[in-house]
């Protein structure tokens, strides 16, 4: 069976290239599939749902065929920009070369952070009931990590204000907050069931927003590089394959399509179309949706109780 | 002593039969058996085992002959009750799985799959040539898994494929994988982007099973054949298997696998490979490459080859040396005088062990005799699928028995040191081949040990996880019991030889330079190949069932193709039937044939002495007519000569039956046939001057035939009555039936036409033959107001009519005379191989063909089979005897059983489901259907129409003829009703005349 590819993220489409082209069958869902290389967990899944950091679309029918004819184990192999699956039904050919690559790095903020966005992020995520749809228990250890994260973006909004005045970062908040933030890493971190374990698509969402606002290092404070680390250094075995390549991914400063969508237009100004995406980020996986907005929320100061 | 039961026409396939026997030889009071069709070849083998008793001798080779020697005179019910339940349980299994329908032909088999790209065989070697070529001529690509296919036709047929663009696998093509679907007996393997090209089945599998377990895989293991580079094959479908491997994409790495090749055809294979872009890697067993040639990297062992593809495969450098390190360590060297063994169901892994050996002892080269692979000082290998081991027996892989019995003596002997073995899963192998050697191996070591030494075992386990045996399970038994289980055969050859002291080494390998000799560029797969390659196969497999099943469970599309050997096997008329379809034109000859009898138009016009139309009768010499083929008094049964006896009286030659029978015996009364007279007879059939005949007129073209008329039942002449009441009533039937008769159809518009009645009485239930009710009386309505019209007196009409209305069978003899005109139109035209006459004289046959004019092809009449009234047995039966087959000639009676399912019972030949499986038996030796005679409980389809001989020769089925039984006294009269068979030579004869005369030989 030959498909073409309809779009690859930018992430998958380098490390496709870089890291060896030979891997196997990972996991195998209704309609997409995970496809394990050396230093990359490739998704293929239907061009209805949005573009995966990690991975490619295919047209959905052929995603549907797909699923059917290849098995957990199966080789994969990428020689002269086509990827094949070996599967036991047929040989999959999944055509690169052509394929647009579409970019999942998280946009860095054009606008200034000003409360008006706070605001607006807030307001719609409190129309969503989200504590009543994560998969986390929500309890006080959660809420109180939340409380972590969020605090790490405040005080990295503090050091902006502070430099902005000439004023000293606040170094004693800036260190708090990073301890904090450890402390909600490592509370969260391979939390919960499921192929992406609740805490761990917080740590994304949280990561995804985060990098947005506070890449580019306030002085005196290089938030999101700490961070970043801090995931990093907590993640090896502690977390399924497939959230270990989001939550690196992550770290990278890549998202899914539909968030790098939803801050294009945040920092667009395009009001009207944040419901939209929100929607759309919410009908990911089982609780994954509502577990990344949390952490997403949380990053624009958004702490449900 | 040997008892014997021959079942006639019932095919089946030798693997079945062979576990038939295996099963039969378990069973109390058996002391041996065999069960086996009746091929000339098998018979040989019945010899050789003491087993070939008379009538297993005389067995076609359609016939499943069983032999036993028991001796206990019960046995063979036992044996022939545990046969039934054991064939009877595999048509259940086809059932209960919803099994989907099977073909019985070519024809059937694409018409369900007309996609199919794959033939795969699995039939007798000495009838696969013509079955093989057929496929190729229908677009197939071929799987022979059938060997004993003769060298030059291996030849021609490859080269035929090659031609074509057909792919050729095989002959003795035991292993492939095909898009990843396993094919006969082999591994299911992880599908990966190696390519194999395999002329070796178990090296195919060695090297899959290890590519598998090193964590690569195969998409595609094309197996050619173990003679493909044979210098006169020329390696024809390992060429076009690497040209197609090259062209296919997913394939990143190609690997060839070879036994021992022709130099000439190696060095164009290798040649080949130098071409291709692709890496590759290729082992020649027997070979110790000393260097990897240009990019054709040479492997030395099985599991090497394995190694270096997968190397390949990953994209990885290969190494100078990929001998691995043996986990077994020997304290202690054996003594000089012990020896290594190898028992194998491999071939090619027993080559690989003693060549490993052969090199390691510097014992020469490997032989190949009887069997032995080594046999030097001691040594032996030896491959136990050989012919030799595997005469009139399943294959080592599938029956361990042989193994067993030779582990056991070889650990026996004093000199064993070591027993090297190979325990292969897979598709088609034993389901439990190390449970079976286990308890064995065991027994063995015990033994010697008892006896103060050590023997030991060392083995592999071919196959993979995916396997349907367990091969976790299988090393473990197999170590439990204490053999030593290395991973390849080559390490368990190493672990053996270590045993010795001898520690196999492998040299490093570096690459020379090579000089491509044919700088011809890499020529172009054909299109069908390609295809094959690049999609799941969709198969029509003629021959094992069980090979559909891999098929299906890996996503191919299968049909069954049940084949048997055409003709049962007769191979002078397979040949003859192959010549015949080089010929053109004779579907069309026999199609025009079946038009002349659709459009004869039978109208029963006059009823007259038979002198007086019959000038063979109005002359000096006495004369009478008789039924069947020429016939003489000495060969005629006593119906007939009763008959004859009741004629002279009625004619007045003779005044009593003593003088008859003098005039008779004395040669003064001239025989004919009824048919050389435009005339036909029932039983006897004897017709004399001034008996009275129907007169029908074939309105085509205004043919004539006679016949004489039903004279009712119970005491009648054409059953050998000649009493006075017979003579007394044939004068009545000549003075007033007849002329009445005649009055009435004078009055009649040209006739009665018989087209008419017959298409209604057959809605009725009748078949013309034994049943004839509905036409009777439909008769008698039409001919009853014409009777009362007439000017005889009124006791003459109401004796006429009632005469009509008591003789249910009256419209039988009006039948037969239509069925004459009808031939004798037919006739006219000579062309064509439809049958256009049978008959019987109760001594012989006689068949005439459309294309073969008036000549005679006969042969000994059988004798019906059926039911008998009260008083009478089959004892008493007469064998066949009549005209009245004209009937079936022209596709009713028992051509048309399904018509009447209320005879199917008195003539014993079961209830509507026989009735129903009868005519579509009929259908398969007939051109086509007649739709003036159309059949409401067969869904409307008319009635079987022309005979064709061809294809009653080649499938065995000969026409079946509904009819009375008379008793074989004369005098006595009908004594049953019952089915008789035509005798097939009466057809196979016809054939040879037919081909004489297209000048085929």
């Amino acid at each position: 069976m030959k498909l073409g590819a309809l779009s690859i993220s930018d992430y998958a489409a380098e490390r496709l290239g870089a890291h060896g082209s030979t891997g196997s069958v990972h996991s195998v869902f209704r309609t997409s599939l995970n496809v394990e290389f050396d230093g990359l967990l490739l998704h293929i899944g239907s061009a209805r749902a949005p573009l995966s950091c990690l991975g490619l679309t295919v047209d959905p029918e052929g995603a549907s065929a797909l699923v059917n004819l290849v098995d957990p184990g199966d080789r994969a192999l990428v020689r002269n920009g086509i990827l094949r699956l070996y599967g036991r039904g047929d040989v999959v050919e999944i055509d690169l070369i052509s394929a647009p690559v579409r970019g999942t790095a998280v946009p860095m903020a054009t606008v200034s952070p000003d409360e008006e966005m706070d605001i607006l992020v807030c307001r719609e995520l409190s129309e969503l009931s989200l504590p009543a749809r994560t998969g986390l228990p929500w309890d006080e250890r959660a809420s109180r990590s939340l409380a972590g994260l969020a605090r790490l973006s405040a005080v990295c909004r503090s050091s902006w204000e502070a430099a902005r005045t000439d004023a000293p970062a606040p170094r004693a908040r800036i260190d708090a907050a990073y301890r904090g933030a450890g402390g909600a890493i490592r509370h969260l971190l391979g939390r919960g069931l499921g192929l992406t374990p609740s805490g761990d698509d917080v740590l994304c969402g949280f990561g995804c927003g985060f990098c947005y606002l506070w890449r580019r290092a306030p002085l005196g404070c290089d938030g999101w590089k700490v961070y970043a680390d801090m995931v990093l250094e907590a993640l090896p075995g502690k977390t399924t394959a497939v959230s270990e390549g989001y939550l690196r991914a992550m770290c990278e400063g890549f998202a899914n399509e539909d968030y790098v969508d939803l801050l294009r237009s945040l920092d667009g100004g395009e009001v009207e179309k944040v419901p939209g995406h929100l929607e759309r980020i919410l009908e990911m996986g089982h609780t994954s949706g509502a577990d990344s907005l949390l952490g997403f929320g949380a990053a624009f100061g958004y702490i449900s109780i | 002593m040997l008892k014997t039961v021959v079942k006639q026409n019932s095919y089946q396939d030798s693997i079945n039969l062979m576990l038939l026997t295996n099963k039969i030889n378990t069973l109390d009071g058996v002391i041996q058996s065999q069960i086996m069709m009746g091929t000339d070849a098998n018979k040989d083998i019945y010899r050789a085992a003491g087993l070939l008793t008379e009538e297993a001798g005389a067995a076609a080779p359609s016939d499943m002959v069983i032999v036993v020697e028991t001796e206990d005179e019960g046995t063979m019910d036992v044996v022939l009750t545990e046969t039934e339940a054991f064939l009877a349980d595999l048509s259940t299994k086809k059932e209960a799985a919803g099994a989907p329908a099977e073909a019985t032909s070519w024809e059937e088999a694409m018409a369900m799959l007309p996609e199919a790209n794959m033939a795969l065989f699995s039939i007798p070697g000495e009838y696969a040539a013509p079955e093989l070529e057929r496929a190729l001529d229908l677009g197939l690509n071929v799987f022979s898994f059938t060997d004993n296919v003769p060298l030059e036709d291996e030849v021609r047929l490859k080269q035929k494929a090659h031609e074509k663009g057909l792919l050729f696998m095989g002959p003795d093509c035991g292993t492939g994988v095909v898009s990843s679907v396993p094919v006969a007996f082999t591994n299911v393997i992880n599908p990966g982007n190696i390519g194999i090209v395999g002329a070796s089945g178990t090296g195919i599998q060695e090297v899959t099973c290890m590519i598998d377990r090193l964590g690569g895989g195969c998409v595609h293991a094309i197996g050619t054949g173990g003679r493909d580079l044979n210098e006169k094959v020329g390696a024809v479908t390992v060429k076009d298997a690497i040209v197609a491997l090259e062209h296919h994409d997913p394939t990143d790495v190609i690997c060839v696998i070879s036994k021992p090749p022709a130099p000439a055809v190696r060095d164009e294979v290798v040649d080949l490979l130098e071409k291709c872009e692709k890496p590759v890697v290729a082992i020649f067993i027997g070979e110790k490459p000393e260097a990897h040639l240009g990019k054709v990297h040479l492997a030395h062992t099985l599991e090497e080859a394995a190694r270096i593809a997968v190397d390949l495969a990953n994209g990885e450098a290969v190494k100078k040396n990929y001998l691995e390190s043996l986990d077994v360590t020997v304290e202690a060297p054996l003594a000089e005088n012990k020896t290594v063994i190898g028992l194998y169901s491999g071939g090619t892994l027993a080559g690989e062990a003693a060549m490993m050996i052969t090199e390691a002892l510097e014992l020469g080269s490997i032989i190949k005799e009887d069997g032995y692979m080594l046999r030097h000082g001691g040594y032996d290998v030896i491959d136990l699928g050989d012919d030799v081991y595997t005469q009139g027996r399943p294959h080592p892989m599938i029956d361990p028995e042989v193994r067993i019995r030779m582990m056991r003596d070889y650990a026996a002997k004093a000199t064993t040191g070591v027993i090297v073995f190979d325990c292969v899963l897979g598709y088609g192998c034993h389901p439990d081949m190390a449970a079976e050697l286990a308890p064995v191996i065991a027994e063995c070591i015990e033994s010697a040990k008892a006896d103060g030494r050590d023997v030991h075992f060392v083995g592999t386990v071919v196959g993979t996880h995916n396997d349907p045996q367990d091969y976790d399970r299988s090393v473990k038994l197999l170590e439990d019991a204490g053999a030593i289980m290395e991973p390849s055969n080559a390490m368990a050859v190493r672990a053996a030889l270590a045993f010795k002291g001898i520690d196999f080494t492998e040299a490093d390998r570096e690459v020379v330079p090579y000089e491509v000799k044919d700088a011809s560029p890499l020529p172009e797969p054909s299109e069908a190949v390609m295809e094959l390659l690049t999609t799941k196969p969709r198969v029509i497999n003629v021959g094992v069932e069980s090979f559909n099943d891999p098929l299906r469970a890996y996503g191919a599309e299968s049909v069954q193709y049940t084949w048997k050997p055409k003709a049962g096997g007769n191979k002078r008329m397979i040949h003859l039937l192959n010549e015949l379809e080089k010929v053109e034109g004779i579907d069309e000859a026999n199609a025009r044939i079946c038009e002349r009898f659709k459009e004869s138009q039978p109208v029963l016009v006059d009823v007259v002495p038979a002198k007086t139309v019959i000038p063979e009768l109005n002359r000096a010499q006495k004369t009478l007519l008789h039924a069947g083929p020429p016939i003489c008094w000495e060969n005629m049964q006593g119906p007939m000569r009763g008959s004859c006896i009741g004629a002279a009286l009625f004619e007045g030659w003779a005044e009593t039956e003593e003088e008859a029978v003098v005039m008779l015996e004395g040669g003064e009364v001239e025989f004919i046939p009824c048919h050389h007279c435009h005339a036909v007879g029932p039983m006897g059939g004897i017709t004399s001057a001034n008996m009275a005949v129907l007169v029908v007129r074939n309105l085509a073209d205004d043919t004539v035939a006679y016949c004489t008329m039903n004279e009712g039942i119970g005491k009648v002449l054409r059953f050998g009555a000649y009493g006075q009441e017979v003579v007394d009533r044939l004068h009545w039937m000549a003075d007033e039936l007849g002329p009445v008769l005649a009055s009435a159809l004078k009055l009649s518009d040209g006739g009665i036409n018989l087209n008419v009645l017959m298409a209604r009485a057959i809605t009725q239930g009748d078949e013309f033959h034994q049943r004839n009710m509905a036409a009777t009386l439909n008769f008698l309505k039409e001919v009853a107001p014409l009777i009362v019209k007439t000017d005889a007196s009124e006791d003459a009409k109401q004796r006429v009519i009632q005469f009509l209305a008591d003789t249910d069978q009256f419209f039988l003899n009006v039948m037969m005379a239509a069925g004459k005109s009808i031939v004798d139109y037919v006739r006219k035209d000579v062309e064509g191989c439809v049958v256009s006459t049978m008959t019987r004289n109760g001594y012989e046959f006689g068949v005439r063909v459309s294309g073969l004019g008036d000549e005679w092809f006969t042969a000994p009449v059988n004798t019906p089979v059926g039911l008998y009234f009260t008083g009478f047995t089959a004892e008493d039966g007469c064998p066949d005897n009549g005209d009245s087959a004209i009937c079936e000639t022209v596709g009713v009676g028992g051509m048309a059983m399904v018509a009447a399912p209320g005879v199917t019972r008195f003539v014993g030949a079961g209830g509507f489901e026989d009735a129903l499986n009868i005519s579509n038996e009929m259908e398969k030796i007939c051109v086509t259907h007649n739709p003036n005679w159309a059949i409401p409980t067969w869904d409307f389809k008319g009635a079987c129409l022309g005979i064709d001989i061809r294809k009653v020769v080649e499938t065995g089925i000969t026409p079946i003829i509904n009819t009375g039984i008379a008793h074989k006294q004369a005098g006595i009269g009908q004594v049953g009703a019952g089915t008789v068979r035509a005798p097939l030579a009466c057809f196979e004869k016809a054939l040879e005349s037919y081909c004489a005369k297209l000048g085929i030989e």
